[in-house]
């Protein structure tokens, strides 16, 4: 018996790097659901169960850090959800910001989509 | 005993003893003998002066002087005459003869002598009262001659100081002025006598420096005059500072008041603190652009990353499923790969010239060049890289040739342009240019008809790294529209903004025609 797809929930604010993910993701059999900013993607997790979460860290309204602090605090279901970091950041200092959230990995841009689709297919194994 | 010493110089005091002179070409020494026998107790000295020089030494400070003259034609005469009429000496000059005639006597007494006596007379008792109550006279003209000295000598030291000094008795009346004030004041110069009240020297000082009741600077004069005491300040109309000093002399006498020029002292004092704040704001402006620096380079580094993943993600997927994509999706996806590279390349352009102008090193240059041309190339190029965007060009009431700065325009234009792209994406994006002149100006109108910006953002977009909360979803740096507001403001030009959110925004850029270089600095 098939097994059903991953469902993958990305938020990115930047439309075509939106675009760029969904596309590889969804060409690896991943089911993909989008949001553009943090607050979309609360907004998504009302709707969808995702298995992970792709998430970029400078947005408007709702930041990355902003949305896994409210993810790791008001849902518990999602204590364990892996979550892995989109950044365009260069300090290191940023990455370090975000470690007691526990994000499962942290990706630099420009995104080598290889080793991220390693990182989504090890954190769902 | 100490203030004693303090009211009456101790060292003018030494030298005062008061002198009786006897001065004779024949032996003195009975006649001195004689005078002593009748001054027991007195403080005073007997003197037997023995050549002219020393006689008149010694009656500088005498209280009666005794000559002894043979007769009308002796050169006694000639001296004691001279000596009665040198300035300064006080004492009676008294003539000693042995002449017994009383018109030659009185011959002699003529040559003004005070007195003249028969050395028969000398030892009678009225011959003593005469002589005790002529020293005593002199001693006293003695004494006021003296006082008199003693404030010639301070009268002296006072001129000769820089400051300007008045002395109030103790009933704060004028005791002494110097000079200076009348040079400060020539106006008032009638009030500064001996005896004018403090408040008439106030009331002719506030006139002279036309300064009114409700002036600050009367109120402090007011209450330094009042209390003359401690220290105040003033400035003259001239620009000169004063600070005057009131100082209380010893025993209540009275209060000195010493008026220094600070003139010097005040221009160095506000040279010092100008200085002082010029290199604070030196420092703050240092500290601003260093942390702006910061900022640009983390927004920068953050947003060349951006274009660069949309350029590198878009050839990962073209390299790894080449095969199964069609032609179409290739074309859409190396189109938007191109207009990233176009995006970094603008913002390289950006960042370069922002630095330029950050180190105040952009320099104007203009030339004669058709803008209508260049706006014709940059909407083409925006037209190349935007995707259904209607781009419509209305330059034709452009002249052929304008004389603009053409790097400048071109920064300007590239980034007004590029923003009425990127911030339209409704269902028919519309994009209006449409240039012309006025009698000063060249006028570039550009609207779209896109997402807009919220009244109150407005003013804010111009500010570095700011964005429009409905920028969302568009990369951007929100340094675009800072930088073009430094270049129109470097063209010496105007930019405003209209804007409603969900309509468009409309740019008016204003620049000026024609101008020559020289206008630009």
């Amino acid at each position: 018996m098939a097994q059903l797809p991953k469902t993958l929930l990305v938020i990115e604010d930047e439309s075509e790097i939106l675009n760029i993910l969904h596309d590889d993701l969804t060409s690896r059999g991943y089911n993909v659901e989008l949001a553009r900013n943090g607050q979309e993607g609360l907004e998504k997790l009302q709707m969808i169960e995702p298995d992970l979460v792709i998430c970029d860290r400078a947005m408007p309204v709702m930041s990355g850090y902003q949305f896994l602090e409210r993810l790791r605090g008001a849902y518990p279901q999602y204590n364990s959800l892996p979550f892995i970091f989109l950044t365009a950041l260069a300090d290191p200092r940023d990455r370090h910001s975000v470690d007691h959230l526990h994000p499962t990995a942290y990706h630099e841009k420009p995104v080598d989509l290889e080793r991220l689709a390693k990182s989504v297919k090890e954190a769902l194994a | 005993m100490t203030s004693n010493r303090f009211s009456t110089p101790v060292n003018l005091r030494k030298n005062s003893i008061p002198v009786i002179s006897i001065f004779g070409d024949a032996d003195v020494r009975d006649l001195t003998k004689l005078i002593w026998s009748y001054i027991p107790g007195y403080d005073v000295k007997v003197s037997n002066p023995q050549t002219v020089e020393a006689l008149y030494e010694e009656a500088y400070h005498s209280a009666v002087v005794f000559v002894v003259v043979s007769g009308e034609m002796d050169k006694n005469v000639k001296i004691a005459e001279e000596l009665s009429q040198t300035k300064g000496v006080v004492a009676d000059i008294i003539a000693i003869t042995p002449e017994q005639d009383i018109r030659s006597r009185l011959h002699i007494l003529s040559a003004r002598f005070d007195a003249i006596y028969n050395l028969e007379i000398l030892e009678t008792a009225d011959f003593r009262k005469i002589f005790l109550h002529k020293l005593k006279k002199g001693i006293m003209r003695l004494n006021t001659r003296l006082q008199e000295d003693e404030y010639e000598t301070f009268l002296g030291f006072l001129s000769v100081s820089v400051d300007a000094f008045i002395v109030f008795d103790r009933q704060k009346r004028i005791f002494y002025v110097s000079d200076h004030y009348l040079r400060l004041y020539p106006q008032s110069a009638d009030l500064f006598v001996r005896g004018t009240p403090v408040q008439k020297v106030f009331e002719g000082i506030m006139a002279e420096m036309m300064l009114e009741e409700n002036d600050n600077q009367y109120r402090e004069a007011i209450a330094f005059w009042t209390r003359l005491s401690g220290e105040h300040e003033f400035q003259m109309t001239n620009g000169t500072h004063y600070r005057m000093t009131a100082v209380a002399l010893p025993n209540g006498q009275g209060t000195i008041v010493s008026t220094t020029n600070i003139t010097a002292y005040k221009n160095q004092e506000r040279d010092l603190s100008e200085k002082q704040e010029e290199i604070e704001r030196a420092l703050a402006a240092e500290q601003e652009a260093s942390n702006l620096q910061k900022q640009f380079i983390s927004m920068v580094s953050h947003e060349f990353r951006t274009p660069l993943s949309i350029v590198d993600g878009n050839a990962q997927i073209l390299e790894r499923r080449l095969e199964e994509i069609s032609i179409d999706e290739t074309r859409r996806r190396l189109r938007t790969i191109r207009s990233a590279v176009s995006r970094t390349v603008n913002m390289m352009e950006a960042v370069l010239s922002s630095n330029l102008l950050k180190t105040g090193k952009l320099d104007i240059y203009i030339e004669d060049f058709s803008l209508k041309e260049l706006i014709t190339q940059l909407c083409d190029e925006q037209r190349d890289l935007a995707r259904g965007h209607e781009i419509i060009v209305d330059i034709a009431a452009l002249p052929d040739i304008l004389t603009l700065d053409k790097k400048i325009l071109t920064l300007i234009l590239t980034n007004l342009l590029s923003n009425a792209v990127k911030y339209t994406n409704n269902g028919a994006p519309q994009i209006k240019v449409v240039g012309f002149i006025d009698d000063h100006s060249v006028i570039v109108k550009i609207s779209d008809n896109g997402v807009g910006i919220p009244q109150d953002e407005v003013k804010k977009v111009f500010q570095k790294f700011y964005r429009a909360t409905t920028s969302a979803g568009v990369a951007g740096s929100g340094v675009g529209l800072s930088l073009v507001s430094d270049l129109v403001f470097v063209h010496k030009g105007q930019i405003y903004l209209e804007s409603e959110v969900g309509k468009g925004t409309c740019v008016t850029l204003i620049l000026p025609l024609n101008r020559p270089l020289s206008e630009f600095f």
